[in-house]
Protein backbone atom coordinates (compact mmCIF):
# COMPACT_ATOMS: atom_id res chain seq x y z
CA UNK A 1 0.00 0.00 0.00
CA UNK A 2 3.06 2.27 0.68
CA UNK A 3 3.63 1.73 -2.63
CA UNK A 4 0.66 2.98 -4.16
CA UNK A 5 1.35 6.86 -4.20
CA UNK A 6 4.52 6.17 -5.95
CA UNK A 7 3.54 4.38 -8.73
CA UNK A 8 0.55 6.85 -9.05
CA UNK A 9 3.40 9.81 -8.82
CA UNK A 10 5.68 7.74 -11.89
CA UNK A 11 2.58 7.33 -14.03
CA UNK A 12 1.69 10.79 -13.59
CA UNK A 13 5.14 11.76 -14.34
CA UNK A 14 5.09 8.95 -17.95
CA UNK A 15 2.32 10.62 -18.44
CA UNK A 16 3.27 14.65 -18.72
CA UNK A 17 7.08 13.81 -20.44
CA UNK A 18 5.34 11.13 -23.20
CA UNK A 19 7.85 8.91 -21.89
CA UNK A 20 6.77 5.33 -23.07
CA UNK A 21 7.45 2.34 -21.02
CA UNK A 22 9.59 -0.44 -23.00
CA UNK A 23 8.01 -3.36 -24.23
CA UNK A 24 9.22 -6.24 -25.51
CA UNK A 25 9.13 -7.70 -28.30
CA UNK A 26 10.21 -6.68 -32.14
CA UNK A 27 11.18 -2.81 -33.25
CA UNK A 28 8.78 -0.78 -35.11
CA UNK A 29 8.75 -0.90 -38.84
CA UNK A 30 9.99 1.71 -40.12
CA UNK A 31 8.40 1.47 -43.39
CA UNK A 32 4.72 2.53 -44.16
CA UNK A 33 1.80 1.48 -43.33
CA UNK A 34 0.71 -0.98 -46.26
CA UNK A 35 -2.73 0.88 -46.16
CA UNK A 36 -3.48 2.09 -49.02
CA UNK A 37 -2.78 5.79 -49.95
CA UNK A 38 -5.11 8.41 -48.59
CA UNK A 39 -7.24 10.79 -51.13
CA UNK A 40 -5.50 13.49 -52.20
CA UNK A 41 -6.07 16.53 -50.15
CA UNK A 42 -8.82 18.86 -51.15
CA UNK A 43 -6.44 21.47 -49.61
CA UNK A 44 -3.07 21.61 -51.99
CA UNK A 45 -0.24 21.05 -49.67
CA UNK A 46 1.71 23.90 -48.38
CA UNK A 47 4.71 24.31 -50.83
CA UNK A 48 7.74 26.61 -50.69
CA UNK A 49 7.68 29.59 -52.88
CA UNK A 50 9.36 29.36 -56.58
CA UNK A 51 12.91 29.30 -55.61
CA UNK A 52 15.13 32.09 -56.17
CA UNK A 53 18.52 31.66 -57.83
CA UNK A 54 21.36 32.10 -54.55
CA UNK A 55 22.23 34.90 -56.14
CA UNK A 56 20.20 37.57 -58.08
CA UNK A 57 21.10 37.91 -61.47
CA UNK A 58 17.78 39.75 -62.62
CA UNK A 59 18.10 43.13 -62.88
CA UNK A 60 17.46 43.46 -59.04
CA UNK A 61 16.84 47.32 -58.76
CA UNK A 62 14.74 49.75 -60.28
CA UNK A 63 13.29 53.36 -59.67
CA UNK A 64 10.83 54.90 -61.50
CA UNK A 65 6.96 56.11 -61.41
CA UNK A 66 4.71 53.37 -59.13
CA UNK A 67 1.34 52.69 -59.97
CA UNK A 68 -0.92 53.26 -57.33
CA UNK A 69 -1.96 49.92 -55.79
CA UNK A 70 -5.77 50.10 -54.60
CA UNK A 71 -7.18 47.92 -52.22
CA UNK A 72 -9.06 45.61 -54.02
CA UNK A 73 -5.29 45.01 -56.35
CA UNK A 74 -3.41 44.35 -53.21
CA UNK A 75 -1.80 40.77 -53.51
CA UNK A 76 -3.27 38.65 -51.31
CA UNK A 77 -2.46 35.12 -50.85
CA UNK A 78 -5.79 33.26 -51.75
CA UNK A 79 -7.42 31.32 -49.07
CA UNK A 80 -7.24 27.84 -49.23
CA UNK A 81 -10.17 25.84 -49.88
CA UNK A 82 -12.26 24.46 -46.47
CA UNK A 83 -11.26 20.93 -46.04
CA UNK A 84 -13.99 18.58 -47.52
CA UNK A 85 -15.75 16.66 -44.83
CA UNK A 86 -15.24 12.76 -45.02
CA UNK A 87 -18.81 12.58 -46.54
CA UNK A 88 -18.46 8.24 -45.86
CA UNK A 89 -16.15 5.90 -44.41
CA UNK A 90 -16.56 3.66 -47.27
CA UNK A 91 -13.84 3.13 -49.49
CA UNK A 92 -14.12 5.01 -53.04
CA UNK A 93 -14.45 3.50 -56.37
CA UNK A 94 -11.48 3.37 -59.09
CA UNK A 95 -13.90 5.82 -61.38
CA UNK A 96 -14.89 7.95 -58.12
CA UNK A 97 -10.84 8.57 -56.85
CA UNK A 98 -10.67 9.35 -60.52
CA UNK A 99 -13.55 11.80 -60.85
CA UNK A 100 -12.55 13.27 -57.37
CA UNK A 101 -8.85 13.77 -58.24
CA UNK A 102 -9.58 15.45 -61.75
CA UNK A 103 -11.89 17.46 -59.94
CA UNK A 104 -9.44 18.10 -57.65
CA UNK A 105 -6.64 19.41 -60.03
CA UNK A 106 -9.14 21.29 -62.11
CA UNK A 107 -9.45 23.18 -58.98
CA UNK A 108 -5.85 24.08 -59.56
CA UNK A 109 -5.68 25.87 -63.05
CA UNK A 110 -5.72 29.36 -63.50
CA UNK A 111 -8.96 31.00 -64.10
CA UNK A 112 -9.28 35.01 -65.03
CA UNK A 113 -6.74 36.91 -66.54
CA UNK A 114 -3.18 35.76 -66.47
CA UNK A 115 0.40 34.86 -67.73
CA UNK A 116 1.60 32.19 -69.77
CA UNK A 117 5.56 32.45 -70.39
CA UNK A 118 7.17 29.86 -72.67
CA UNK A 119 11.42 30.05 -71.92
CA UNK A 120 11.34 27.24 -74.74
CA UNK A 121 10.26 28.87 -77.23
CA UNK A 122 10.46 32.71 -75.85
CA UNK A 123 6.57 33.38 -76.20
CA UNK A 124 4.33 35.27 -74.05
CA UNK A 125 0.56 34.64 -73.78
CA UNK A 126 -1.92 37.01 -72.18
CA UNK A 127 -4.58 34.54 -70.86
CA UNK A 128 -7.89 34.91 -69.98
CA UNK A 129 -9.25 31.24 -68.59
CA UNK A 130 -8.06 28.73 -71.19
CA UNK A 131 -8.03 31.65 -74.21
CA UNK A 132 -5.08 33.19 -75.51
CA UNK A 133 -6.32 36.90 -75.77
CA UNK A 134 -1.96 38.10 -76.99
CA UNK A 135 0.76 36.17 -78.21
CA UNK A 136 3.85 38.15 -77.85
CA UNK A 137 7.59 37.47 -78.92
CA UNK A 138 10.12 37.72 -75.85
CA UNK A 139 13.20 37.39 -74.40
CA UNK A 140 14.42 34.98 -71.13
CA UNK A 141 17.27 34.04 -69.78
CA UNK A 142 20.32 32.82 -71.38
CA UNK A 143 21.51 29.87 -69.02
CA UNK A 144 24.54 31.87 -69.30
CA UNK A 145 27.09 31.48 -66.32
CA UNK A 146 29.18 34.72 -64.80
CA UNK A 147 31.68 33.88 -61.92
CA UNK A 148 33.56 37.07 -60.26
CA UNK A 149 36.48 35.20 -58.41
CA UNK A 150 38.33 38.24 -57.13
CA UNK A 151 34.61 39.09 -55.06
CA UNK A 152 34.09 34.82 -54.95
CA UNK A 153 30.48 35.51 -56.13
CA UNK A 154 28.80 33.99 -59.43
CA UNK A 155 25.34 34.48 -61.20
CA UNK A 156 23.51 32.31 -63.84
CA UNK A 157 21.27 33.82 -65.64
CA UNK A 158 18.38 31.78 -65.83
CA UNK A 159 14.44 32.89 -65.93
CA UNK A 160 13.07 31.60 -62.50
CA UNK A 161 9.80 29.13 -63.25
CA UNK A 162 6.53 28.74 -61.36
CA UNK A 163 4.08 30.70 -60.38
CA UNK A 164 4.68 34.27 -59.89
CA UNK A 165 2.33 37.42 -59.80
CA UNK A 166 2.61 40.82 -60.27
CA UNK A 167 3.48 42.64 -57.55
CA UNK A 168 4.49 46.51 -58.64
CA UNK A 169 3.58 48.45 -61.73
CA UNK A 170 6.28 50.66 -62.95
CA UNK A 171 5.97 53.05 -65.82
CA UNK A 172 9.05 54.67 -66.82
CA UNK A 173 11.26 52.35 -65.09
CA UNK A 174 14.88 53.19 -64.59
CA UNK A 175 17.20 50.23 -63.72
CA UNK A 176 20.12 50.50 -61.12
CA UNK A 177 22.37 48.15 -62.69
CA UNK A 178 24.22 45.75 -60.76
CA UNK A 179 27.87 44.88 -60.38
CA UNK A 180 27.12 41.80 -62.89
CA UNK A 181 26.19 44.41 -65.30
CA UNK A 182 29.92 45.67 -65.00
CA UNK A 183 31.59 42.55 -64.61
CA UNK A 184 30.21 41.20 -67.59
CA UNK A 185 31.33 43.89 -70.01
CA UNK A 186 34.64 43.90 -68.46
CA UNK A 187 33.96 47.54 -66.81
CA UNK A 188 34.99 48.60 -63.33
CA UNK A 189 32.18 48.78 -60.36
CA UNK A 190 31.18 52.03 -59.88
CA UNK A 191 31.17 53.27 -56.31
CA UNK A 192 28.32 56.02 -57.58
CA UNK A 193 25.18 55.54 -57.50
CA UNK A 194 24.49 57.70 -60.44
CA UNK A 195 26.58 55.88 -62.16
CA UNK A 196 24.91 52.88 -62.34
CA UNK A 197 21.28 54.16 -63.46
CA UNK A 198 20.20 53.32 -66.97
CA UNK A 199 16.97 55.50 -67.41
CA UNK A 200 15.75 53.94 -70.94
CA UNK A 201 17.24 50.59 -71.34
CA UNK A 202 13.99 48.90 -69.27
CA UNK A 203 11.69 50.72 -72.10
CA UNK A 204 8.18 52.55 -70.79
CA UNK A 205 6.72 49.96 -68.50
CA UNK A 206 7.80 47.17 -65.67
CA UNK A 207 6.26 44.91 -64.06
CA UNK A 208 7.89 43.38 -60.82
CA UNK A 209 7.75 39.77 -60.08
CA UNK A 210 9.65 39.58 -57.21
CA UNK A 211 13.38 38.78 -56.29
CA UNK A 212 14.22 41.65 -58.90
CA UNK A 213 12.60 39.89 -61.70
CA UNK A 214 10.67 42.47 -64.08
CA UNK A 215 8.84 41.93 -67.58
CA UNK A 216 10.20 45.12 -69.02
CA UNK A 217 11.16 46.49 -72.61
CA UNK A 218 14.50 46.55 -74.35
CA UNK A 219 16.31 48.69 -76.67
CA UNK A 220 17.32 45.25 -78.46
CA UNK A 221 14.22 44.47 -79.95
CA UNK A 222 15.96 42.64 -82.92
CA UNK A 223 17.10 39.77 -79.97
CA UNK A 224 13.57 39.00 -79.24
CA UNK A 225 12.45 35.45 -79.49
CA UNK A 226 16.06 34.77 -78.06
CA UNK A 227 17.33 33.37 -74.57
CA UNK A 228 19.20 36.76 -74.35
CA UNK A 229 18.26 37.80 -70.67
CA UNK A 230 19.84 38.20 -67.24
CA UNK A 231 16.95 36.52 -66.38
CA UNK A 232 14.45 38.97 -66.93
CA UNK A 233 11.45 38.64 -69.22
CA UNK A 234 11.45 41.33 -71.86
CA UNK A 235 8.80 42.58 -74.69
CA UNK A 236 8.36 44.44 -77.41
CA UNK A 237 7.05 47.87 -76.95
CA UNK A 238 3.45 47.26 -78.17
CA UNK A 239 3.27 44.32 -76.46
CA UNK A 240 4.63 45.71 -73.08
CA UNK A 241 1.99 48.32 -73.16
CA UNK A 242 -0.54 46.07 -74.10
CA UNK A 243 0.34 43.45 -71.28
CA UNK A 244 0.30 46.32 -68.95
CA UNK A 245 -2.38 47.98 -69.38
CA UNK A 246 -4.26 44.30 -69.15
CA UNK A 247 -2.39 42.81 -66.11
CA UNK A 248 -3.37 44.30 -62.31
CA UNK A 249 -1.30 43.80 -59.46
CA UNK A 250 -1.61 40.20 -57.72
CA UNK A 251 -2.18 39.01 -61.88
CA UNK A 252 -0.73 35.58 -61.65
CA UNK A 253 2.17 34.81 -64.25
CA UNK A 254 3.33 31.21 -64.58
CA UNK A 255 6.63 30.63 -65.96
CA UNK A 256 7.44 27.39 -67.62
CA UNK B 1 44.35 -9.40 -105.10
CA UNK B 2 43.82 -11.38 -102.10
CA UNK B 3 44.19 -7.33 -100.28
CA UNK B 4 41.92 -5.63 -102.23
CA UNK B 5 39.30 -8.67 -101.76
CA UNK B 6 39.40 -8.25 -98.61
CA UNK B 7 38.76 -4.70 -98.97
CA UNK B 8 36.07 -4.86 -100.89
CA UNK B 9 34.02 -7.61 -98.78
CA UNK B 10 34.80 -5.30 -95.95
CA UNK B 11 33.02 -2.44 -97.08
CA UNK B 12 30.07 -4.20 -98.65
CA UNK B 13 29.51 -5.63 -94.91
CA UNK B 14 29.99 -2.60 -93.99
CA UNK B 15 27.92 -0.71 -96.04
CA UNK B 16 25.04 -3.68 -95.55
CA UNK B 17 25.10 -3.30 -91.71
CA UNK B 18 25.18 0.36 -92.30
CA UNK B 19 21.67 -0.08 -94.72
CA UNK B 20 20.31 -2.85 -92.43
CA UNK B 21 21.06 -0.22 -88.79
CA UNK B 22 19.52 2.77 -90.97
CA UNK B 23 16.45 -0.09 -92.15
CA UNK B 24 16.47 -0.64 -88.39
CA UNK B 25 16.43 2.58 -87.02
CA UNK B 26 13.88 4.04 -89.40
CA UNK B 27 11.62 1.32 -88.97
CA UNK B 28 11.02 1.29 -85.44
CA UNK B 29 8.80 4.77 -85.55
CA UNK B 30 6.89 3.14 -82.68
CA UNK B 31 7.56 1.12 -79.46
CA UNK B 32 5.38 -2.23 -79.02
CA UNK B 33 2.34 -1.22 -76.48
CA UNK B 34 1.03 -3.45 -74.34
CA UNK B 35 -2.19 -5.30 -74.93
CA UNK B 36 -5.04 -4.11 -73.38
CA UNK B 37 -6.86 -0.45 -72.50
CA UNK B 38 -5.21 1.67 -69.78
CA UNK B 39 -7.99 0.68 -66.62
CA UNK B 40 -9.78 3.22 -63.85
CA UNK B 41 -7.41 2.09 -61.19
CA UNK B 42 -4.19 2.70 -63.74
CA UNK B 43 -5.40 5.82 -64.70
CA UNK B 44 -6.62 6.88 -61.00
CA UNK B 45 -3.30 5.80 -59.55
CA UNK B 46 -1.81 8.07 -62.76
CA UNK B 47 -3.12 11.02 -61.04
CA UNK B 48 -2.80 9.75 -57.82
CA UNK B 49 1.20 10.68 -58.24
CA UNK B 50 0.53 13.87 -60.49
CA UNK B 51 -1.74 15.12 -58.29
CA UNK B 52 1.08 16.68 -55.77
CA UNK B 53 3.33 17.59 -58.43
CA UNK B 54 0.07 19.84 -59.89
CA UNK B 55 -0.43 21.36 -55.94
CA UNK B 56 3.62 22.27 -56.15
CA UNK B 57 2.72 25.52 -58.16
CA UNK B 58 5.96 24.45 -60.46
CA UNK B 59 5.99 23.34 -63.87
CA UNK B 60 6.81 19.16 -64.51
CA UNK B 61 7.14 17.38 -67.53
CA UNK B 62 4.73 14.27 -68.28
CA UNK B 63 6.94 11.66 -70.39
CA UNK B 64 4.14 9.77 -72.09
CA UNK B 65 5.80 6.31 -73.32
CA UNK B 66 2.30 4.76 -74.41
CA UNK B 67 1.04 8.06 -76.23
CA UNK B 68 4.71 8.99 -77.35
CA UNK B 69 4.61 12.84 -75.85
CA UNK B 70 5.86 15.06 -73.67
CA UNK B 71 3.63 17.15 -72.03
CA UNK B 72 4.43 20.46 -70.07
CA UNK B 73 2.00 20.62 -67.31
CA UNK B 74 1.32 23.16 -64.52
CA UNK B 75 -0.95 22.95 -61.58
CA UNK B 76 -2.41 20.50 -63.68
CA UNK B 77 -3.18 22.35 -66.84
CA UNK B 78 -1.62 20.87 -70.20
CA UNK B 79 0.68 24.17 -71.48
CA UNK B 80 2.07 22.37 -74.30
CA UNK B 81 2.49 18.67 -75.89
CA UNK B 82 5.48 17.78 -78.10
CA UNK B 83 5.12 14.49 -80.09
CA UNK B 84 8.39 12.29 -80.12
CA UNK B 85 9.13 8.68 -81.09
CA UNK B 86 11.01 6.19 -79.22
CA UNK B 87 13.93 4.98 -80.24
CA UNK B 88 15.13 2.71 -77.50
CA UNK B 89 14.29 1.02 -73.70
CA UNK B 90 16.87 -0.48 -71.84
CA UNK B 91 17.44 -1.56 -68.36
CA UNK B 92 20.27 -2.88 -67.33
CA UNK B 93 21.50 -3.08 -71.02
CA UNK B 94 18.51 -5.27 -72.22
CA UNK B 95 15.61 -4.31 -74.07
CA UNK B 96 13.00 -2.87 -71.59
CA UNK B 97 9.31 -3.18 -71.91
CA UNK B 98 6.26 -0.76 -71.78
CA UNK B 99 3.74 -1.30 -69.21
CA UNK B 100 0.17 -0.02 -68.39
CA UNK B 101 1.13 -0.11 -65.05
CA UNK B 102 3.91 1.38 -64.36
CA UNK B 103 4.50 5.06 -63.67
CA UNK B 104 7.77 6.63 -62.60
CA UNK B 105 8.62 9.74 -60.59
CA UNK B 106 11.95 11.21 -61.59
CA UNK B 107 13.80 14.34 -60.50
CA UNK B 108 16.40 15.58 -63.29
CA UNK B 109 19.96 15.97 -61.81
CA UNK B 110 21.54 17.32 -64.48
CA UNK B 111 21.32 18.29 -67.98
CA UNK B 112 24.29 16.56 -69.00
CA UNK B 113 26.47 19.52 -70.33
CA UNK B 114 27.86 22.79 -68.04
CA UNK B 115 25.81 26.12 -68.56
CA UNK B 116 27.76 28.67 -70.96
CA UNK B 117 30.70 30.13 -68.95
CA UNK B 118 30.60 34.59 -69.83
CA UNK B 119 34.09 35.51 -70.63
CA UNK B 120 33.82 39.59 -70.01
CA UNK B 121 35.10 41.05 -73.61
CA UNK B 122 38.66 42.56 -73.73
CA UNK B 123 38.46 46.28 -73.61
CA UNK B 124 40.99 46.55 -76.16
CA UNK B 125 39.11 44.28 -78.89
CA UNK B 126 35.94 45.45 -80.23
CA UNK B 127 33.30 42.80 -80.39
CA UNK B 128 31.94 42.09 -83.84
CA UNK B 129 27.95 43.06 -82.78
CA UNK B 130 26.94 40.45 -85.04
CA UNK B 131 28.99 37.91 -82.75
CA UNK B 132 28.04 39.06 -79.44
CA UNK B 133 26.65 36.47 -77.82
CA UNK B 134 24.44 38.57 -75.58
CA UNK B 135 22.76 39.23 -78.85
CA UNK B 136 23.01 36.03 -81.01
CA UNK B 137 23.49 33.57 -78.55
CA UNK B 138 24.35 30.04 -79.47
CA UNK B 139 22.18 27.46 -80.10
CA UNK B 140 21.37 25.08 -77.88
CA UNK B 141 22.26 21.16 -78.46
CA UNK B 142 19.91 19.14 -80.23
CA UNK B 143 21.42 16.15 -79.07
CA UNK B 144 21.56 15.64 -75.24
CA UNK B 145 21.57 13.29 -72.39
CA UNK B 146 19.31 13.93 -69.29
CA UNK B 147 21.01 12.65 -65.72
CA UNK B 148 17.74 11.76 -63.30
CA UNK B 149 18.06 10.26 -60.02
CA UNK B 150 17.56 6.66 -59.73
CA UNK B 151 20.12 5.89 -62.36
CA UNK B 152 17.56 6.89 -65.41
CA UNK B 153 19.36 8.41 -68.56
CA UNK B 154 16.91 10.01 -71.54
CA UNK B 155 18.61 10.85 -74.42
CA UNK B 156 17.01 13.29 -76.67
CA UNK B 157 17.66 13.01 -80.90
CA UNK B 158 16.88 15.99 -82.41
CA UNK B 159 16.87 15.21 -86.01
CA UNK B 160 18.22 17.90 -88.56
CA UNK B 161 18.13 17.60 -92.04
CA UNK B 162 21.87 17.06 -91.97
CA UNK B 163 24.55 15.78 -94.08
CA UNK B 164 25.95 12.42 -94.68
CA UNK B 165 28.23 12.09 -91.94
CA UNK B 166 26.14 12.87 -89.49
CA UNK B 167 23.82 10.47 -90.76
CA UNK B 168 26.14 7.83 -90.46
CA UNK B 169 27.02 8.95 -87.06
CA UNK B 170 23.27 8.48 -85.80
CA UNK B 171 23.93 4.66 -87.73
CA UNK B 172 26.93 4.66 -85.71
CA UNK B 173 25.34 5.14 -82.76
CA UNK B 174 22.45 3.07 -83.28
CA UNK B 175 24.83 0.13 -83.98
CA UNK B 176 26.71 0.90 -80.82
CA UNK B 177 23.48 0.44 -78.72
CA UNK B 178 22.80 -3.44 -80.04
CA UNK B 179 26.67 -4.40 -79.06
CA UNK B 180 26.43 -6.72 -75.50
CA UNK B 181 29.27 -4.10 -74.41
CA UNK B 182 27.44 -0.76 -75.46
CA UNK B 183 26.14 1.85 -72.98
CA UNK B 184 24.35 0.83 -70.27
CA UNK B 185 25.22 -2.60 -70.46
CA UNK B 186 26.58 -4.15 -66.85
CA UNK B 187 25.07 -1.06 -64.56
CA UNK B 188 21.87 -0.85 -62.96
CA UNK B 189 20.11 1.65 -64.98
CA UNK B 190 17.82 2.61 -67.62
CA UNK B 191 18.39 4.49 -70.79
CA UNK B 192 15.45 5.47 -72.65
CA UNK B 193 16.50 7.24 -76.07
CA UNK B 194 13.80 9.33 -78.23
CA UNK B 195 13.80 10.87 -81.22
CA UNK B 196 12.17 14.10 -82.35
CA UNK B 197 12.91 17.32 -84.38
CA UNK B 198 15.55 19.27 -84.06
CA UNK B 199 13.88 22.79 -83.13
CA UNK B 200 11.65 21.03 -80.56
CA UNK B 201 14.79 19.43 -78.91
CA UNK B 202 16.09 22.44 -78.55
CA UNK B 203 12.97 24.09 -77.00
CA UNK B 204 12.72 21.27 -74.13
CA UNK B 205 16.37 21.88 -73.75
CA UNK B 206 16.08 25.44 -72.86
CA UNK B 207 13.26 25.67 -70.77
CA UNK B 208 15.27 22.65 -68.20
CA UNK B 209 15.73 23.55 -64.71
CA UNK B 210 17.24 21.45 -62.35
CA UNK B 211 15.01 19.18 -59.96
CA UNK B 212 12.12 19.66 -62.49
CA UNK B 213 10.20 16.60 -61.78
CA UNK B 214 9.32 14.02 -64.78
CA UNK B 215 6.79 11.49 -64.50
CA UNK B 216 7.49 9.09 -66.69
CA UNK B 217 4.06 7.21 -67.74
CA UNK B 218 4.61 3.44 -69.16
CA UNK B 219 7.45 2.17 -67.88
CA UNK B 220 7.92 -0.02 -64.82
CA UNK B 221 10.57 0.39 -62.00
CA UNK B 222 12.36 -2.50 -61.99
CA UNK B 223 13.63 -4.19 -58.85
CA UNK B 224 17.44 -3.64 -57.75
CA UNK B 225 17.40 0.34 -59.17
CA UNK B 226 19.96 2.01 -57.51
CA UNK B 227 19.08 5.31 -55.92
CA UNK B 228 20.11 8.22 -57.78
CA UNK B 229 22.01 10.94 -56.40
CA UNK B 230 19.37 12.85 -54.51
CA UNK B 231 17.87 10.15 -52.82
CA UNK B 232 21.37 9.28 -51.63
CA UNK B 233 21.40 12.87 -49.82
Amino acid sequence: MKRLPLLLLAAVLVTATGLSIPQEGPPPDPSPPSEPPPAPPSEPPQTPPPEAPATQPADSQIVGQEQPTPADQIPVEPAPPPPRKPKSRKPLTPEQKRDELIKSMGALAPKGIYLLIDTGTNRLYLMRNRCALRSAVCSTGSGRFLPDPPRNREWTFDTPKGEFKIRRKVTNPVWIKPDWAFIEEGEPIPRNRQERLAPEELGDYAMDLGDGYLIHGTLYERSLGMSVTHGCVRLGAKDLEAVFKSVKIGTPVYIF
Amino acid sequence: MRRRGALTSAIVAGLALGALAGYWSGRRSGYALPIGKTTLEQEASRLEMEYPLAAAKKPYLILDLLDSRLDYRLSGMTLKSLPLQIDSIRISGKEGRLSREGNLLLELEDRGAPPELIVPPDPNKPVDPLKDPKLFPPDPPSDFTLLFDRSVKVRFLGMKDEGWQAKMQGVGRTMKGWLPWGPGAGKNEIRIQLRLPAPEAQEIYRALYQHEKFLVLGLAEPENLPPGKSAAK
